[in-house]
């Protein structure tokens, strides 16, 4: 195969991959861009967490945020990155407590959804810090 | 090498300036949902204004008011907006292009039993969950009232 030839084989193929391939897209591990739109960081964090219960704590490293929460007898900590203007939410530890008999199962999904609904929370208090920003702009 | 070089750049640039354009579904596309589905989500939105600022706070906006349930704001690539919708365990993600005359969604991306099937140029999805072409037209809707109001 001529170098012509192999060069149109490889554009092709990137430009069927690029045009029909779709993001990977994970229950609340994604970044979300912060941009220029947060100036009070800590308060829209604790505005997004008391939706649901969730208190906000604090952590060594000054880009992490912790949010804690304790519910049906779980202790759930989630970390929160800000790096590079994006915020991604990692589990830290998820311990069960204070069950007199083995705790009931609630099976991975539960603490899994109540961590989306707290990237939602955030997500929800962004787009209106997005929204207000952009008003501005006008 | 140098053709390749060329050909890689011209793919390069073509796909980092996707953008919107009017929507001609395709009907012969094999096991596709009805086209009125497609179009309920996906054609474009004339914007009005020539005024950038004003469209993405119409985007914006329109993702806040939608009936039913917000979109969130994932970000901005600098002529699209990246929105997502999380319910009930389930999560589309689509990339909200805009340029100084159109405003179109494009899918970008959904959980195990949102992805799109049958994907045609750059963002169009042909074939999704019934929810898909249910919920997505409201933020289309939504958009489209905001533009008209600004």
């Amino acid at each position: 195969m001529t170098t012509g030839k192999t060069a149109l084989l490889v554009s092709v193929l990137f430009l069927s991959a690029g045009s029909t391939a779709s993001a990977d897209i994970t229950p609340y591990s994604d970044p979300l861009q912060l941009g220029d739109y947060v100036q009070d960081l800590n308060g829209m964090l604790e505005r997004a967490f008391s939706y649901d219960g969730w208190q906000l704590r604090s952590h060594p490293d000054p880009d992490t945020y912790v949010a804690f929460l304790s519910y049906k007898e779980r202790d759930i900590s989630v970390h929160v990155l800000v790096r590079d203007q994006n915020l991604t939410l990692s589990v830290e530890s998820v311990f069960e407590t204070g069950c007199a008999a083995p705790c009931k199962d609630l099976g991975e999904e539960s603490v899994s959804k109540w961590i989306v609904n707290l990237r939602r929370s955030i997500a929800v208090e962004l787009t209106t810090l997005v929204r207000d920003g952009l008003q501005s702009q006008m | 090498m140098k053709r390749f070089g060329i050909i890689a750049l011209l793919v390069c640039t073509g796909l980092a300036m996707a953008e919107p354009a009017p929507l001609v579904v395709d009907k012969k596309v094999r096991k596709s949902v009805r086209a009125k589905h497609i179009e309920a989500v996906h054609l474009e939105i004339p914007t009005g204004t020539t005024d950038l600022a004003k469209i993405r706070y119409a985007i914006v906006q329109g993702m806040m008011l939608t009936k039913g349930r917000v979109w969130t704001y994932e970000g901005d690539d600098g002529g699209s907006i990246r929105a997502r919708f999380d319910y009930r365990g389930h999560t589309i993600a689509v990339r909200i292009e805009y340029n100084e005359e159109l405003v179109q969604i494009k899918f970008h991306g959904g959980s195990e039993a949102y992805e799109c099937k049958i994907i045609i140029d750059d963002g169009i999805c042909y074939r999704n969950h019934d929810n898909y072409y249910k919920y997505t037209p409201n933020l289309r809707a939504s958009i489209a009232q905001q533009l008209e109001a600004l």
